[in-house]
């Protein structure tokens, strides 16, 4: 008996003689960060970035209202000059708040909200093919561009850039008409994302299932990003393999595609920088975290260095890279969900 | 430095969390409330205090620095798994949209998952030790004990540590990596103080008079579901050693006919005479020193 207290004494000692031994090595990945730094962290992304952005959003889209006003009372190369620029900012600020859509994941009544205003790889419809038909006719603009399809981006795209050059724009009053319903349809829908963000901190409450909704989010736009906006065009997916056509890329006809891309990477780094890789240091997830940091400023840097737009060559080696590159990001966001705190690792390993 | 296994009683993932063994205690006391006529047995210096236990006691601090020093940082982590499994479903299926279920339905379901999974490969590792004579040597080291206390559940040769220690790291490993494929980052155990619920409410049932000498039935209703104490011990005599090799459910036993209950009053634990240990060293190397694989069948033999 003696023997054993002498055990049991020793043990003791043994125990309480430093921190090395608070950590025996079973439970070591138990969440080291405080609910309420992730509290602060998620305020933070929902102030800097989703309500920010949603709200920079509504305003271009109050702007590029104001424009295409402008052109139905005069279809001059000025007004349309206008309003396009206008357009393609709303297309890029649009592709950001898309990139981190984390309402859908917050509210039901959000679900439906970008396809309404974004139908890029949704549904069979040729929009152009479509509005050229409408744009030939006469009968009332408010009852033939009945589907959203008929008033999305990809739409408003096409009525004020036409195919690719802007002479081919025959900037008409129905046309501009067009436009204006687009944008109206447009502007409704981002103003309630806007509303949804700026009114609650339904992000901000949902905790740990936020930063869930978020990375599954920014996935998501990840993967469509790789495979419907890259590797369709370039014809590195199975659908369309090696058979590239810059016709699939996003905003072939404004010429815009590389800086949507450029938005949606944007958006996922300012998402990561603003409090996702704060969260990921608070919960031993910091390597993964700067990992995906680093692949997004290398894939904006890559966006960066093409000289000519994506749309005049599709499959080239850059972005033959660049489609890599975001393969990764993906990738990395796995491993980031796997390192987070979210699941347990303790080491079982006792029989019975 | 490694540990010595003391911090076990205040880590609520170790079957010997304070918590834990208080309720089992209590547990206990309320059994013994209707069976006063054992009381004496089961305080009795010669269960706790039996060579067999001391050597419990002692082998638990050994085995905890052992396991901690060489064992654990080695250990294949669930999280590897986890990330394999998730990129290799991710390039075999394609990638698949988060699915959109309720946080809560999610929680529900891994965890019943992981509870579930877990147990059934534990079952079958159990089953192997018992089946397989080079497992067999190892695991006789736990069933050589002749009495039992909550200790003896760490009575574990290094070698079968290992071994349980993979089984989970491949089977929480798998299930995890699964559940990122199909619900992405949102999925979250229910925890009660830091554990699985399934794995909490197990151990709120007493799991610690599963090696104890309190022969806890749960009825036999609920003993065709979940395995109780009572069944546990009949694991731990020889005649009952190749049944009840579940962990928490009986459902694997029931399906893969190794369910043995059966009404005895007197349980007789351990593998006979001379088979037992003298010393911690013993127990640890023996089972590397045998010459010639030991079955079983052999063990039971002896008398």
């Amino acid at each position: 008996m003696k023997k054993t207290l002498v055990w049991l004494f020793v043990a003791m000692i043994y125990s309480g003689c430093g921190g090395d031994n608070a950590h025996d090595g079973e439970n070591g990945l138990i969440s080291g960060g405080s609910s309420d730094s992730t509290v602060v962290l998620l305020q933070q992304i929902e102030d800097a970035v989703l309500v920010a952005q949603s709200s920079s959003l509504a305003i271009t889209a109050a702007s590029t209202k104001a424009a295409i006003v402008a052109l139905q009372d005069e279809q001059s190369v000025e007004e349309l000059g206008s309003a396009q620029s206008l357009a393609t900012t709303l297309f890029e600020t649009w592709k950001g708040v898309e990139a981190h859509y984390v309402a859908k994941g917050l509210d039901d009544a959000m679900i439906d909200i970008p396809a309404q205003i974004d139908v890029f790889n949704i549904g069979n419809i040729d929009i152009p093919t479509r509005l050229d038909e409408i744009f030939a006719g006469s009968s009332p603009l408010e009852g033939q561009l009945y589907q959203s399809a008929t008033r999305s981006m990809s739409a408003l795209e096409y009525t004020l850039f036409g195919n690719q050059e802007m002479s081919d724009v025959n900037m008409t009053q129905r046309r501009a008409d067009a436009a204006k319903i687009m944008i109206d349809h447009i502007e409704g829908h981002v103003t309630t994302i806007a509303e949804f963000y700026s009114e609650g901190s339904a992000f901000v409450d949902a905790g740990e299932d936020a930063v869930g909704i978020m990375i599954n989010q920014m996935i998501d736009s990840t993967y469509k990003l790789k495979e419907w906006r890259i590797g369709d065009p370039a014809g590195y997916t199975l659908k369309y393999r090696d058979d590239p056509d810059a016709e699939h890329l996003e905003y072939y006809h404004s010429i815009r595609s590389l800086q949507a891309m450029r938005a949606i990477l944007s958006a996922q780094e300012s998402v990561m920088l603003q409090g996702l890789q704060g969260i990921a240091a608070n919960n031993s997830a910091s390597s993964e975290a700067d990992a995906l940091v680093i692949l997004i400023k290398d894939a904006i840097a890559q966006i960066d260095s093409f000289s000519t737009p994506i749309e005049e060559s599709p499959a080239s080696s850059k972005t033959l890279g660049l489609y890599n590159t975001i393969d990764t990001i993906q990738t990395s966001y796995t491993a980031l969900i796997n390192a987070l705190n979210f699941t347990q690792d303790i080491i079982e390993a006792d029989g019975d | 430095m490694g540990s010595l296994g003391i911090e076990y009683f205040f880590d609520t993932h170790q079957r010997i969390f304070w918590l834990y063994l208080l309720v089992s205690s209590m547990i206990a006391a309320v059994y013994i409330l209707y069976h006063r006529e054992k009381f004496k047995t089961y305080l009795d210096p010669k269960i706790w205090w039996h060579r067999s236990a001391r050597l419990d006691y002692g082998y638990f601090i050994v085995v905890s620095l052992i396991k901690s020093t060489f064992i654990i940082p080695l250990l294949l982590s669930s999280k590897e798994v986890a990330l394999l499994t998730a990129l290799t479903l991710q390039e075999l299926l394609g990638y698949m949209p988060a699915m959109g279920w309720s946080r809560e339905a999610i929680m529900l379901l891994f965890s019943a998952t992981l509870f579930i999974v877990s147990d059934f490969t534990r079952y079958w590792l159990h089953r192997l030790m018992h089946a397989l004579p080079f497992l067999w040597r190892f695991h006789r080291v736990h069933h050589s004990a002749e009495v039992l206390n909550p200790l003896t559940f760490y009575r574990v040769h290094p070698v079968e540590n290992v071994l349980f220690g993979i089984r989970y790291a491949l089977s929480a490993g798998l299930v995890t990596g699964l559940f990122i494929y199909l619900f992405g980052a949102r999925i979250s155990l229910i925890e009660v103080i830091g554990v699985n619920l399934f794995v909490f409410a197990f151990a709120m049932l007493g799991s610690n008079l599963r090696h104890s000498h309190v022969p806890l039935r749960y009825g036999n209703t609920i003993e065709r579901w979940v395995i109780s104490p009572f069944m546990h011990q009949l694991h731990h005599t020889r005649m009952g050693a190749e049944h009840n090799y579940g962990g928490a459910l009986a459902v694997w036993d029931r399906l893969f006919g190794t369910l043995y209950i059966t009404e005895v009053s007197v349980l007789q634990f351990g593998l006979g005479k001379g088979t037992g240990h003298d010393s911690i060293l013993d127990l640890l190397t023996r089972p590397l020193k045998l010459k010639k694989e030991i079955s079983y069948e052999k063990d039971r033999l002896i008398t």
